[in-house]
């Protein structure tokens, strides 16, 4: 079933070490300013805001990694950029800063040894998607799911 | 107010409803460009639409694309939703038709002054066009007031004469008048030769002053008494009341010397000619004007085919009924003018 599908890709996904990565850029992984900052705009009577962001981040971010691991099999150059600039978008977008970096750094890769950069990128997001992860998933038990 | 999303990311999409929404505004999402495309074409389309650049398929720069080369009274306020900043991309997506654009992630307040400047734009042009609406409203009012007032004359603007509707009013009243008078009366039916030459040749100017000149020598020719109209483009009619059957050479020679006299004092590149076909009326007519009309339409054409035949001769060909010939024995009475 793909929801399970979604559950195991996400159980792998999150147990990624965390070891450091060659990018380190000095960003936070999470800006919890930025992501708290949406409960100005929580609507009355509406579930938390900031919890269905999360969520929503989460379900997407594992959709996203699995079609691009895919796509760099496929050696599906298009495929890969479009993903990493979803994902550039909804990590910006929720102040996810270190993972917004890693996904320009892979959109701007040329095309010559593209696949070589995007396999390490690729690496880098899955790491530091555990990571973040984590961050949310304690954001998410703080606000009492 | 009504805004359109398009947003292929589902939480740049949530973080974005959910804002205008707080907002008060009333949100229809799309998550690809041709849903947002459907959206707009359908009727009464939101008028701000907020699009994604990026989205596969067809993206916010062809959206705005096709939203441009549509024309409709209010015109859709398109904002472009980019993670590109840089000058050239910016510059690329203004052509493709959006006003404004934002760049990802959008920071909350320049979105909602963004959102404020489209709503006057938006404003503005809705009642503009409003305004023009009232206006080809009104435009299309006045026209047919002019119209009905048009409808009401019985002059001609040109020459001066009874128009059709005139010639018919006026014979219609005189139709009963002559029935009581026991006076027969004579119905010409004039048109001009050769007046769609003069058009080709010197042009409508010309053309319209060869008509003025004609109704002219028709004034000169016919008794004030007498009805005189232009009942078409080249297309004269006259009712000479009180005339008898044996006046009728003399009138047509009057007409005839008129024209003559006219063509030899001005040399204007072509002669004026008319074509004449003539009924008279007795008093015992049952026929209505416009059978008489026919009649007289008739033997005009009669006269211009025979014209033709032997061209440089212009003859005018008279019909002449009497109450017999209404009975049933008709006998036409055909007698050629040469001018």
């Amino acid at each position: 079933m793909a929801m399970s599908s979604e559950i195991d890709d996400l159980q792998r996904l999150i147990t990624v070490a965390p070891e450091t990565t060659d990018l380190d850029t000095g960003c936070e992984s999470v800006d919890m300013a930025v992501l708290t900052s949406f409960e100005e705009s929580q609507l009355d009577g509406e579930p938390d805001l900031v919890l269905e962001l999360i969520d929503l981040y989460l379900t997407e971010t594992v959709r996203l990694l699995v079609a691009m691991r895919e796509a760099l099999t496929n050696k599906d150059e298009l495929s890969i950029k479009r993903a990493a600039h979803s994902l550039r978008g909804s990590s910006s977008s929720l102040g996810i800063l270190q993972m917004a970096f890693i996904c320009d750094e892979l959109e701007r890769t040329e095309f010559k040894d593209m696949f070589a950069i995007a396999s390490e990128l690729l690496k880098c997001m899955e790491q530091e998607f555990a990571r973040v992860s984590q961050i949310l998933l304690a954001e998410r038990q703080r606000r009492g799911e | 107010m009504r805004i359109l999303i398009a947003e292929d990311d589902a939480v740049s999409r949530h973080v974005l409803a959910t804002t205008l929404t707080k907002w008060g505004h009333e949100v229809v999402i799309t998550s690809t460009g041709l849903e947002a495309w459907a959206e707009i074409q359908k009727p009464d389309p939101p008028l701000l639409a907020i699009l994604d650049w990026m989205m596969p398929g067809m993206d916010g720069l062809e959206v705005c694309r096709h939203v441009r080369q549509r024309i409709t009274a209010t015109p859709i306020y398109l904002i472009l939703l980019t993670a590109l900043s840089r000058k050239e991309d910016l510059i690329q997506g203004l052509e493709a038709g959006a006003d404004d654009y934002l760049t990802k992630p959008f920071n909350r307040h320049e979105l909602r002054v963004r959102l404020q400047a489209g709503a006057r734009i938006v404003d503005l042009q809705r009642t503009l066009s409003e305004r023009v609406r009232e206006l080809e409203k009104a435009i299309i009012e006045r026209k047919r007031a002019e119209d009905e007032l048009r409808d009401l004359t019985l002059t001609d603007n040109l020459t001066g004469l009874y128009n059709h509707r005139g010639f018919f009013t006026l014979v219609e009243h005189h139709a009963k008048s002559t029935r009581r008078s026991g006076q027969s009366s004579l119905l010409i039916y004039a048109d001009m030769d050769g007046l769609k030459q003069i058009n080709d040749t010197f042009g409508h100017n010309e053309g319209s002053l060869a008509i003025v000149k004609t109704a002219e020598i028709l004034k000169q020719t016919f008794r004030d008494s007498d009805i005189i109209a232009r009942v078409g483009g080249d297309e004269f009619a006259i009712l000479a009341p009180a005339v008898s059957s044996n006046e009728l050479d003399n009138i047509l020679e009057r007409l005839r010397v008129n024209l003559m006299v006219h063509n030899e004092r001005v040399d204007l590149g072509y002669q004026l000619s008319l074509s004449i076909g003539s009924v008279i009326i007795h008093p015992q007519n049952v026929l209505s004007i416009e059978e008489l009309m026919a009649q007289a339409d008739r033997a005009m054409y009669a006269n211009k085919r025979s014209k033709s035949a032997n061209a440089g001769s212009t003859v005018a060909i008279r019909e002449v009924l009497t109450t017999k010939q209404l009975e049933g024995s008709r006998r036409p009475d055909p007698v050629g003018h040469t001018r």
